[in-house]
């Protein structure tokens, strides 16, 4: 168990490496001069020296990647263009309100999909099973931003239920925040419960064909021991994996239910900075988001001989 | 005997049928089962003997309704329990054992706590006196209890899954043990020792047994009654050497003559052998590159086998042998880390591509599996002709036309060139294999498993079809096998393996009717000997394991039981 | 071909039949539209749908269903190109390290499993930031991040074939290693690639209607549907249609995809299970 511990925390590092130098060459690949871009057209002739030296640009490649991985470990991405603040703070506070709203919705989407995937798979091709993976299927092909702008034209101007914009933080008011939050929840909770049914439906049956559930059945177990029992545990791993899949995708994906209810969050950032050619800041969100993105899949990872203890022996 | 008691389970005209389409699956079957008594179901696929069983418990598939008939398990009908009441029998009064050890146990729930569930559903035992009959089930059965209870099932051996999942049924004292196909996935050795373990707790318990199986000798051995199924049908029932040596219907008899018997010794001419193999040596992890870390696993200990022009030799031995290994080394498919390998003189090395073509065509392989070794998106005519590429000077319409000639010889019509492999049944696609195999007329043929995966009948026609073509071109064939009843009658001579070793050879009949070696006494006394009896049936005649000398065995003759 | 002889489930008749519309709209749209979908008309502006322009005209005096064909057509033409790129690309090297194994495939691994672990459309937005927020960029960043899928599908599909007995009769027949490649297994890797392709081709649309949706993608005056939604916020008091239509697109097209491609992976799926 510890090897398989130790082994996985070891994969995740060239993973991570990789990625890093990924960013790096992604931001490097602009043309022009790296000091520039970091400074952007304001700078001064003096500051761009400075930072030319700092950069280590009339060193080697590797050499400056060296340089600047040194500094992301010690937490130094840079500095906002835009806003002149140091970059790492600024994704962080970002990404507490995108998380926030993430986790909220991912949890609540599991909550209901897993067990209705699992009813689902119970009464294959009965009717239930039809509505269910209609209703699915339907929810995860309206794309998020168009969902958004539906819940908030129906609860936001029509009924004028919520409030359209903004955001407030919860250090502010908690109840408001609450309410703020609940559109941009509901858009991401209708669209992953399709993904998450889906694959707990197909896991599910994958599980009831096989013959341990019907020796289950033939102690005398109830229906309800029988998948509770039995087939959850099984089946709920390659949900597991998908759960961390779903929360990676979001994090990016979330760009445009933030932009749908102007909410300031990470993916909000991370395509104002593209317009702002804010290239710290794009290296930044870059890189924080897959390093979130790794641990994870990591956690995940550790967890799943849970529910699958096979996994420990090979 | 006595009055007859009324019997434990009486099935009386019981239909099955597919749902949607209104297939029958199982007709009008009717049988009855005394307490304690040992019943066998016989039947090949698509007999509809595991469906019939399974609606005993009422636990048929949901895509099969049952559309007449009756069962009735002490007296009360089956069909007409509440679901409550089905629950209250299964396990407790009807238990189940199923065919494929490796799926049967729960992975994600530790072995303690699945055997104990039936406890806890049927019984009103305290933990702590739980946990006392289940030690002392799993002890009865062979298995360690302090290190099985809080193991998971993957951390066992099929043949120790098969004892916990028979523990696990016992535990509860069913009066009726419903046996699945259950040791057919075992090792032939493994095989018999569940058998009995099986046998053994039923007797203790006065548990009547239903065994539902394929393996007409394993079913004869130990029930007393025999049922025979084909096509959803009961053909034939009675007591079972009776049934064996008089066989009324048809299909019967044509079950029983499938059954492997031994053949006429031939005299094999002496010649320099065709394939020489000198102290093989192969290890996993051995293929090209380094595995990093050490030697591996070693597959085979130095080999020594010759196999003369127009020899039947047979390989046999459990998993783990490493008869497959051998077979696929001999073939090229593996590189061998020592010793040598000789064709019709010439050394096979990895450097001279001429040998190696030559080789090619002269040697050729049958595989086990018909699913696997056909290219599922080709069609049966290119399948054959594929092997035709390497042979020069064909036109067209020659290949055509040598295609048709094989497949006529192994039994198929031109019309079959232009199907798919899906399309055919298992014997087929093993004629097809053959097929392709024979076309170029190789002076060697390997033949991995090539019946095992096939039905019993379809098993027969295979094997004869094979000796005739053997007979017919003449070539040598090394023919690997874990079922020493099919070697029995296939084989000229016969090579025992065991752990990567050869443990005993030598001629068919010397290694039958004398066996050295204590493995070889073991695999021997799993399959029976085979004596026709006038009517058309057979008497069946099994040898006794014994550990005694070499000498006092071959003084004794078979040894006479049942 | 003969083998398709089994009744094709509703799922892949009512999929199909979207998707085919698609294509067909996309194709139209190409040559022909009812109106020329960047003429400027201020006399029709914010028209209701109905009458001469049948979905309506946006703030421009556009007709909105001009534009859906031809933002149709647009975002068909950049998915297709993204996903072909990316199927290209990937199944080359899927296949080869499939079968080369050792050094080659460990190092291509490690790099695709570092392009998998930035999560789907952050890859997007990284590469559209350099390669330009414009149609070429967005196929350029679609298919790099979508070649990890492939590359590993292809793999996948490679590697368990490698154990299958027919590449070992073929090998015993004589047929040299690259024959047996591409007689044996590369087709039968277009089964689950089938699959991908057509679940990437809906990923890829949604992705590209997402980032015009941004800003990103298509820039106007083209016309794609997600920036069509885009501009539509700004009038939802007075043309909530601008709003509803673009959406009932992307929708129904992905909703089609996403029925064909189950359908496509009931049928392959029993067939790769070694035929019941």
């Amino acid at each position: 168990m510890l090897g398989f511990i130790v082994k996985r925390l070891l994969m995740a590092l060239p993973t991570l490496f990789i990625v890093a130098v990924s960013v790096f060459v992604l931001v490097r690949l602009v043309p022009g001069d790296p000091a520039s871009l970091l400074l952007g057209d304001m700078a001064t002739p003096s500051a761009l020296a400075d930072l030319q030296r700092r950069l280590g640009l009339d060193r080697s490649l590797p050499a400056q990647f060296g340089i600047w991985f040194s500094h992301v470990l010690q937490g130094d991405l840079g500095q906002s263009i835009t806003s002149q603040q140091p970059v790492l703070p600024l994704v962080w506070d970002r990404f507490l309100v995108s998380g926030r709203l993430v986790i909220v919705a991912v949890f609540l989407a599991v909550l209901v999909a897993v067990p209705a995937g699992m009813i689902a798979a119970w009464r294959q091709n009965s009717l239930t099973d039809l509505v269910l993976v209609g209703t699915s299927t339907l929810l995860l092909s309206i794309p998020t931003f168009w969902l958004g702008l539906l819940i908030l034209l129906l609860f936001g101007l029509k009924l004028g239920w919520l409030p359209v914009v903004g955001h407030v933080s919860f250090a502010q008011s908690p109840g408001h925040a609450l309410m703020y939050m609940i559109m941009p929840v509901l858009t991401l909770f209708l669209h992953e419960i399709g993904v998450v049914m889906r694959m707990a439906r197909a896991s599910t049956l994958e599980v009831l064909r096989l013959d341990y559930i019907t020796h289950a059945r033939a102690k005398g177990l109830s229906e309800r021991e029988v998948m509770w029992r039995h087939a959850f545990r099984n089946s709920f791993g390659p949900t597991w994996t998908l759960i961390g899949l779903v929360l990676g995708n979001l994090l990016g994906g979330i760009a445009v239910v933030e932009t749908v209810f102007s909410i300031p969050g990470l993916g909000r950032l991370l395509v104002d900075s593209i317009f702002g050619r804010d290239y710290p800041v794009i290296q930044g969100c870059l890189l924080f988001v897959a390093f979130v993105y790794v641990v994870v899949n990591l956690v995940v990872d550790l967890l799943y001989p849970l529910f699958d203890p096979r996994v420990t022996a090979s | 005997m006595s009055t007859p008691a009324a019997p434990l389970l009486r099935v009386q005209d019981l239909s099955l049928a597919v749902a949607h389409s209104g297939t029958r699956v199982v007709d009008r079957v009717s049988f009855t089962l005394q307490a304690g008594e040992l019943v066998g179901i016989v039947g090949e696929s698509g007999s509809g003997k595991t469906l019939a069983a399974r609606a005993i418990m009422g636990l048929e598939p949901p895509a099969i309704r049952r559309i007449g008939g009756e069962i009735e398990f002490a007296g009360r009908s089956v069909p007409a329990m509440t679901p409550a009441e089905l629950r209250d029998l299964r396990g407790a009064r009807v238990g189940m054992v199923f065919q494929e050890p490796m799926t049967s146990l729960n992975p994600a729930m530790r072995v303690g706590r699945q055997l104990e569930e039936g406890l806890i559903r049927h019984t009103k035992f305290a933990p702590d006196e739980r946990r006392r009959l289940i030690a002392e089930m799993l002890l009865r059965v062979g298995i360690d209890a302090d290190a099985a209870l809080q193991a998971y099932p993957h951390e066992f051996s099929g043949g120790m899954r098969q004892r916990i999942m028979l523990a696990s049924v016992m535990l509860l004292k069913p009066a009726l043990l419903l046996a699945d196909e259950p040791t057919t996935a075992l090792d032939a050795v493994v095989q018999r020792e569940v058998i009995e373990l099986m046998v053994g707790l039923a007797r203790d318990h006065a548990t009547a047994v239903l065994m539902i199986s394929h393996d007409l000798a394993m079913v004869a051995r130990y029930t007393q009654r025999v049922i025979v199924m084909c096509r959803g049908e009961i053909v034939e029932q009675g007591p079972t050497e009776q049934l064996l040596r008089q066989p009324q219907h048809p299909y019967t008899r044509r079950l029983l003559a499938a059954m492997p018997r031994r053949s006429p010794a031939r005299a094999v001419a002496a010649a320099p052998p065709l394939v020489d193999v000198r102290q093989l040596v192969v290890d996993y992890g051995s293929r090209r590159g380094l595995f990093g870390k050490g030697p591996g696993k070693r597959a085979l200990h130095g080999i020594d086998i010759t196999i003369q022009p127009r020899e039947v030799v047979a390989v046999v031995g459990g998993s783990g042998s490493g008869k497959t290994t051998l077979g696929r080394a001999i073939a090229g498919l593996l590189q061998p880390s020592a010793g040598e390998i000789r064709f019709d003189g010439q050394r096979l090395g990895t450097t001279d591509a001429a040998v190696w073509r030559d080789y090619r065509l002269n040697c050729q392989m049958v595989f086990q599996d018909p699913n696997s070794s056909l290219d599922p998106r080709m069609s049966v005519g290119a399948l054959v002709g594929e092997a035709l590429r390497q042979v020069p000077g064909l036109s067209r319409a020659q290949r055509q036309a040598r295609i048709v000639e094989s497949l006529n010889e192994v039994g198929l019509d031109a019309g079959h060139a232009s199907r798919f492999p899906h399309e055919l049944s298992g014997g087929q696609r093993q004629r097809v294999a053959i097929a392709r195999a024979v076309i170029r007329r190789p002076r060697f043929v390997i033949a991995d498993e090539p019946v095992s995966a096939l039905d019993m009948t379809v098993r027969a026609q295979i094997l004869e079809l094979f000796a005739a073509l053997q007979e017919r071109h003449g070539f040598a064939c090394m023919f690997v096998s874990h079922d020493l009843a099919v070697v029995e009658q296939v084989a000229d001579r016969v090579i025992v393996m065991q752990d990567g070793r050869i443990v005993e050879q030598g001629s068919r009949d010397a290694v039958f009717d004398q066996p050295q070696h204590e493995y070889t006494r073991r695999l021997l006394s799993a399959i029976p000997a085979l004596q026709a009896s006038g009517d058309g049936g057979v008497r069946l005649k099994w040898r006794i394991e014994d550990a005694g000398t070499a000498a006092a065995q071959a003084a004794r003759p078979l040894g006479l039981i049942g | 071909m003969k083998r398709f002889k089994r009744r094709l489930a509703p799922n892949a008749w009512i999929g199909g039949l979207i998707v085919g519309s698609l294509l067909l709209v996309a194709g139209v749209g190409a040559f022909w539209t009812p109106y020329d979908p960047l003429a400027l008309n201020f006399t029709a502006q914010l028209a209701p749908p109905g009458g001469d322009y049948w979905l309506g005209t946006d703030e421009f005096g556009r007709d909105v269903l001009s534009r859906l064909m031809v933002g149709a057509t647009t975002s068909a033409w950049i998915s297709l190109l993204s996903v072909g790129c990316a199927v290209l690309v990937g199944t080359a090297l899927g296949v080869l390290t499939g079968y080369l194994r050792g050094a080659v495939d460990r190092v291509i691994m490690a790099f695709n499993d570092a392009l998998m672990a930035f999560p789907g459309i952050l890859l997007a937005l990284g590469l559209m930031a350099v390669l330009g927020a414009n149609r070429y960029g967005i196929i350029g960043a679609l298919a790099v991040a979508y070649t990890p899928s492939v590359l590993r599908v292809v793999r996948g599909s490679v590697l368990s074939l490698r154990e299958r007995e027919f590449i070992d009769a073929s090998r015993v027949m004589g047929n040299s290693g690259l024959f047996t490649m591409g007689r044996h297994v590369l087709p039968n890797c277009v089964a689950p690639l089938t699959v991908l392709a057509t679940s990437m081709f809906g990923w890829a649309l949604l992705a590209e209607s997402a980032l015009s949706f941004l800003g990103l993608g298509v820039p106007p005056p083209a016309p794609t549907w997600g920036n069509m939604l885009a501009a539509s916020r700004s009038h939802f008091d007075e043309a909530v249609w601008l709003g509803i239509f673009p959406g009932i697109c992307i929708s129904l097209t992905l909703l089609g995809i996403n029925l064909l491609g189950d359908a496509l992976r009931d049928r392959f799926d029993p067939r790769m299970r070694g035929l019941q």
